[in-house]
């Protein structure tokens, strides 16, 4: 926890007028990072009635917020404002009732197109792939498949049109929205099936995939071969001889020994982290392969078949970098190089399958059956909570301030600590 | 730490870190540096090589200049050395430097953040302590950490910026005015008046300088001054006045005679005396010669060695100033005469050579006038009067009838003004053309000149001046010679104003600043750090409220009030141990609306403390000299800004705006009302009437209203995206300005017009510019006051904003249809000038923050613009041959309309 102390905020302040300070928002968001607590008045205008299965923030404003229900409902709110007492609209819904292009079955994964949000892409386990229009929610093209896919993903980089898609069947078929053309397979996986597929960050070619039999393999599309590199467990980073000697004996390049849940870059492009059936995370460097011996702790993960994680990196100091963790019915926080836990957040009834860290606001969204904000705000909300209560002594205020102070008071526990 | 340097002939490199300086060589013990200069607490900031590579300057941030000698003793016959021994040597004190470059012939130029950057030579031998010598040093302002705009009694402004850092920081007093560039000083004092002549030469090669009771005369040859006695000339007497007349004759006048000399100075030609009287003042051009003894008034006619009194008459009063400059200066004679006189306070205007009066016109003063002049500008013949209290009444003269009319007055000074016609030289222009324009000599010195029938009055950065003349010196050009309490300066003026910068080193950070027109002071935050400090500065304020005590604290904040004039420290408050100020403002109270009082709004700062948890507002009366504190309220959270609001005492505080309002009676503050919680940090605060516009630290901005009837803010409207802003002002009441923290700047747009509630709440983003400054502060305001009622713009919506390098950039709204103008206009010349190292200036202005980008709107570059007027006419044509608006509609714009409005733009900053 103490890597993430920051200098007083008044002196940061001073530094920051002085000249002195480059990184003064990185700072701030530093000081803001370890500390979310759950927005208690913020709430999303309800609507999914299933458990939420995966959900994306757009990527050229950081202000919409898309989630897909396991029973193929879409929808999307606006996360702006980011004031104490807000409730965010829906901008738009794709279900049966209001748009007859829906998916009707548990949506897979949702992308936004990353150059602008005029587009987005969904995936469902209707074996179609949607691409939409946001402005008109209508789709402007649609692929359908003959297995399942369980994972999309679209290249951060620009200039990029190439969606990525992991089959059932372990096939990795890539998909060139600007021809048109899905034809492109690579036979990456074993039969077993791919779970997850993810493009590097900074380079629009390699793409790693992590298939349901633990194997997390680094793909270069632009080669013939199948893959470049397959992440082994044994293959540690240490300087401990004997562990190395033994890793050069091991053949079975297996990341995880069950079907891996989650797969992550980090923002510096070079670390990778990974979180498997088998109840493990490791962080991986994604150059040699390597596994760094970081030790975060078991890490269940049962039911939920696809975990997204969030992570933050802050870009004065890349040591600095945390990773939000869904547990369960909680979310933990752990810094990603030393495997600390730093805090748990609680708050949701059902487990938590997805983590959106938005940078920009500095906030945390996650859902369940129901989407959650965390921010740094705890003090504004005390404060709140007690003009309110002044308030209310005063004027007797409506029944619904009441309403809103007797519900659960929910909060992050730091006592595990 | 920092940095490492390898060394030529073997493996070693110096490593200079925060606190230590040591070599490290392959397979060899570490060499550290071992010297009392090193304590823990310095930091060592730059560093360069002088020529050879054995010796290393280093600085540190304290402004220390240290020299690091490598020590090496030579193997025999080999030509590789080894380095044995370091030594450090503290060589002096600097600014605190960022950079550090050796030049060459101990010549090393420092770079500076936080004070002036310097060019020093570094001396063999030390001279009063020090081994260094400024050579020059560069104004630098940055870091500017507050400013203050101040309307001066007279029509123009002063900017006072809080710069620098540590021992660098200063107040910096900005101005436009005419700058002097000095030639030469001659170092005499109690100069009654000065005049140039022309003694067997075509340049003006002597001085005749008066004094009460003498006369001095000197020669200047090339850039040596020598006082000389040429025989002619009287030097028991006071001159009053001395000019170069016809046919190569020189008049002297002075309290006892009027001498016509010639032969170069050696012979008195006549000489005319009144027995029985002083002659009091005296006016001459080539040809004519008036004088006055008292109340009488005479009158001379100049041939070759002759000296005529032609006529004389007596006026009622006794005569204070007269003037028979002829109304062109290429004539020799005039026939009109001005005549300002005592007691009955009043010009009077004379026919010559009867001296037959032709107008009276009272002045409508109470103080005399000091000095009369008649001048033509721009073809309009005007008189000057300038009174003994500083003012300037001018009239418009009909020469005919001798007529007075229009009658303006101006304030200049507060001490007697004496007027000159001097002879000025555009420098710049290449036809060498010169004009008449008047200089005001006073304690506020100006050049009284005239562009498209318009007076402009441009105040001379000096001080004061007792009396000067033109002075056309074969050596050093067309200049001026100008006498200060001081001593006499021979220079050149400014053909322009330009800005200005006087500073006042104060020896601690200075933070914050206000002015308090009342009293005539500022008052200024500081923050004194016992690191930071050297010798050769002390701290503004006055050293002996220091006790032994407070000696030993190594970091304390004080409010300090200084003079406005004299820059003195008149008093200052110390605050607690670990107290940090970090708002004020001066404000009335409704409830009291007599006395000024000053608010400074203070946090205690424990360095392990995240969020500081406390702090206070204090509340201050000041009254000769001393600072009462009359309120204090404890307060939960830091006081970011405060403003005077209606009376009352706007504060943000942490996350909220509260409104206080000062009870007299209980001498307490109390709180009215505050905001119900929706910023994060409320950083900055603007008011405009009813509005209060807020930033905040990572949420863009929000406009509040206060209902004074409800006693409650309502939120008006706000900016959804986050944003991190570092500083915001009102454009108008609907339009808005804030600066992030990317270093761009970002206008909003609050549609009040709308129907429906939803988009009447929303702040829409109009424009966005990338400006590459990081900008501290916006302050409404300008400079310059408007010269021209015709002009296109009005400098209302004028913003000034200060940036942390120093930058201070000018904000201007433009109308509709000039900004589309100036707007195609920019597109245009963006693809015609070459940009600095080829950087797209479409790309460089685009809004770019933490991931975030958009192209740039709504700003027109104003640099860029001005780029046009330097280009030539072809060139212009061209360019504006088809200049599309959007939609493509053709603009039309000539090219002279669009110089004229680019050089009114110039001309505002």
């Amino acid at each position: 926890m103490n890597k993430y102390r920051v200098p007083s905020s008044v002196n940061l302040l001073r530094a920051r007028e002085y000249g002195l300070e480059n990184s003064f928002i990185h700072i701030e968001q530093t000081r803001r990072l370890a500390n979310f607590t759950l927005c208690k008045y913020r709430n999303l205008t309800s609507y999914h009635h299933s458990s939420i299965s995966t959900m994306s923030l757009e990527q050229s404003e950081y202000r919409y917020l898309l989630s897909g229900g396991a029973n193929g409902h879409i929808c999307c709110h606006d996360m702006f404002p980011s004031n104490l007492v807000v409730k965010h609209p829906i901008i738009f819904q794709i279900d049966r009732n209001s748009n007859q292009e829906h998916h009707t079955n548990n949506i897979c994964s949702l992308l936004w197109y990353p150059n602008d949000n005029g587009l987005f892409i969904t995936l469902g386990l209707d074996k179609k792939l949607k691409i939409w229009d946001t402005n008109r929610v209508k789709t402007a093209d649609e692929y359908e498949f003959n297995n399942f896919a369980y994972s999309a993903h679209m290249s951060s980089t620009t200039n990029t049109s190439i969606i990525a898609i992991g089959h059932e069947n372990g096939d990795l078929r890539l998909i060139d929205i600007r021809t048109g053309s899905n034809s492109h397979i690579i036979h990456a996986h074993n039969k077993k099936g791919i779970c997850l597929v993810k493009w590097f960050n900074n380079n629009p070619h390699l793409l790693a995939s992590a298939g349901a039999d633990g194997q997390v393999l680094f793909t270069d599309i632009r080669s013939s071969r199948k893959n470049y590199m397959a992440l082994d467990r044994d293959n540690i980073l240490t300087d401990n001889q004997q562990v190395n000697s033994r890793t050069t004996t091991s053949t079975s390049s297996i990341a995880h020994h069950r079907g891996v849940k989650s797969l992550e870059f980090l923002p510096d492009n070079s670390h990778l982290l990974t979180l498997g059936g088998d109840n493990h995370m490791y962080l991986w460097n994604v150059n040699n392969g390597q596994r760094l011996l970081v030790n975060y702790g078991p890490i269940l993960t049962d039911n939920i078949r696809i975990i997204t994680l969030a992570c933050a990196q802050m870009k004065h100091d890349r040591t600095k970098s945390l990773v939000y963790v869904p547990f369960g019915k909680s979310i933990r926080i752990y810094d990603i190089l030393s495997g600390e836990r730093l805090t748990t957040l609680n708050g949701h009834l059902l487990p938590v399958s997805t983590c959106i860290y938005n940078r920009l606001s500095i906030e945390l969204y996650t859902c369940s059956d129901d989407i959650l904000v965390w921010a740094a705000i705890k003090k504004q909300q005390e404060d709140y909570e007690l003009s309110m209560k002044t308030q209310e002594r005063r004027y007797e205020t409506t029944r619904s301030l009441g309403q809103i102070l007797n519900r659960d008071q929910w909060s992050d526990d730091e006592d595990e600590v | 730490f920092l940095f490492l340097l390898v060394g030529q002939d073997e493996f070693s490199c110096i490593v200079i870190g925060r606190n230590s300086i040591g070599i490290y060589k392959e397979n060899e013990q570490i060499l550290e540096i071992d010297s009392p200069l090193l304590q823990e607490t310095t930091s060592l900031i730059s560093y360069c090589p002088i020529d050879d590579g054995r010796r290393y300057l280093v600085t540190d941030d304290c402004g220390k200049l240290y020299l690091l000698i490598l020590e090496s003793n030579k193997h025999n016959g080999s030509s590789s050395t080894t380095i044995t021994d370091l030594k450090l040597n503290l060589l002096g004190e600097i600014s605190i430097s960022r950079y550090i470059i050796y030049l060459d012939n101990s010549v090393a130029f420092i770079g500076s953040n936080f004070g002036d950057s310097q060019l020093i030579r570094l001396l063999p031998e030390p001279q009063n302590g020090s081994h260094l010598e400024l050579l020059e040093s560069y104004t630098n302002l940055g870091p500017i950490l507050d400013m203050s705009i101040i309307d001066l009694e007279r029509q123009d402004r002063q900017l006072v910026t809080c710069s620098g850092y540590a021992k660098d920081s200063s107040l910096r007093f900005i101005r436009t005015g005419i700058g002097i560039h000095e030639h030469a000083s001659i170092d005499l004092r109690n100069i009654k008046g000065i005049w140039a002549l022309k003694i067997d030469n075509q340049y003006d090669n002597h001085l005749v300088v008066a004094f009460f009771d003498q006369t001095r005369l000197f020669h200047l040859q090339n850039d040596e001054i020598e006082e000389i006695e040429l025989p002619a000339f009287d030097f028991q007497h006071q001159t009053l006045f001395c000019t170069n007349v016809t046919s190569n004759q020189y008049l002297q006048i002075t309290t006892y005679s009027i001498r016509l000399i010639g032969n170069n100075g050696q012979n008195l030609l006549l000489e005319w005396k009144n027995e029985n009287n002083e002659i009091t003042v005296a006016s001459s051009n080539q040809t004519q010669c008036v004088c006055a003894i008292g109340n009488e008034l005479f009158y001379f006619e100049i041939g070759p060695a002759s000296l005529k009194e032609i006529s004389k008459c007596q006026l009622p009063y006794n005569i204070a100033c007269l003037d028979i400059t002829p109304l062109n200066s290429r004539d020799e004679r005039t026939n009109l005469c001005v005549i300002g006189l005592w007691t009955q306070i009043s010009v009077w205007i004379c026919r010559l050579p009867t001296l037959d009066i032709l107008h009276r016109e009272s002045l409508t003063s109470d103080t005399l006038p000091r000095s009369v002049a008649m001048i033509t500008f721009d073809g309009q013949p005007y008189v000057f009067v300038s009174l003994a209290d500083g003012p300037i009444v001018y009239y418009l003269l009909d020469i005919e009838h001798g007529l007075l009319y229009e009658r303006k007055k101006v304030p200049l000074g507060t001490k007697p003004t004496t007027l000159t016609i001097c002879q000025h030289t555009d420098l710049s222009s290449t036809s060498n053309n010169s004009r008449t324009v008047l200089f005001a000599c006073s304690d506020h010195p100006s050049v009284i000149s005239s562009t498209n029938n318009k007076l402009v009055f441009s105040s001379v950065n000096l001080r004061e001046i007792v009396c000067m003349c033109s002075f056309n010196s074969e050596y050093y050009g067309p200049s001026l010679t100008l006498v200060t309490d001081m001593g006499v300066i021979l220079g050149r003026i400014d053909d322009i104003q330009k800005l200005h910068v006087r500073s006042l080193i104060l020896g601690e950070s200075v933070k914050r600043i206000a002015y308090m027109d009342e009293e005539k002071i500022y008052i200024i935050l500081t923050q004194y750090m016992d690191l930071y400090q050297t010798d050769n500065i002390a701290p503004i304020k006055k050293m002996k409220e220091l006790t032994e005590q407070q000696q030993q604290d190594d970091a304390y904040n004080s409010i300090v009030v200084l003079d406005q004039h004299t820059h003195e420290a008149h008093t200052s408050v110390k605050l607690l141990n670990n107290e940090e100020a970090t708002s004020l403002c001066v404000l009335t109270f409704a409830d009291d609306p007599s006395i000024p009082y000053i608010a400074v709004g203070t946090t205690i700062v424990f360095n392990d403390e995240d969020v500081p948890k406390c702090g206070r507002l204090i509340l201050f009366r000041y009254k000769n000299g001393h600072m009462n504190m009359v309120a204090e309220k404890e307060l939960n959270d830091i006081p970011y800004r405060m403003l005077p609001f209606q009376g009352k005492l706007l504060v943000s505080i942490g996350t909220s705006i509260r409104l206080y309002k000062f009870s007299l009676e209980n001498h307490e503050l109390i709180q009215l009302s505050k905001t119900s919680i929706e910023c994060v940090e409320c950083l900055e605060l603007k008011v405009k009437d009813d509005f209060i516009l807020t930033g905040d630290l990572m949420r863009s901005l929000t406009v509040l209203r206060y209902n004074v009837d409800e006693n409650k803010f309502e939120n008006i409207a706000h900016d959804p995206h986050p944003q991190w802003t570092k500083a915001c002002e009102f454009i108008d009441d609907d339009t808005f300005v804030c600066a992030e923290d990317g270093g761009n700047i970002v206008s909003c747009h609050k549609n009040s017009g709308s129907t429906k509630e939803q988009e009447r709440n929303i702040l829409n983003e109009l424009g966005s510019y990338h400006l590459g400054e990081e900008i501290n502060l916006f302050r409404r305001g300008c400079l310059v006051t408007q010269q021209t009622s015709e002009s296109a713009i009005t400098l209302e919506t004028c913003i000034l904003m200060g940036a942390i390098s120093g930058y201070i950039g000018l904000l201007l709204q433009l109308p509709p249809t000039l900004y589309k103008l100036l707007m195609s206009l920019q597109l245009a010349l963006a693809e015609y000038v070459p940009s600095v190292g080829k950087i797209d200036h479409g790309t460089w202005r685009s809004f770019d923050s933490d991931g975030r980008s958009n192209v740039s709107s709504g700003f027109v570059d104003g640099d860029l613009i001005e780029t046009y007027l330097d280009l030539p006419k072809t060139v212009q044509h061209d360019l504006i041959k088809d200049l599309h608006g959007e939609n493509n509609v053709q603009l039309n714009a000539t090219v002279e309309e669009l110089v004229k409005i680019i050089e009114e733009l110039a001309r505002i900053h």
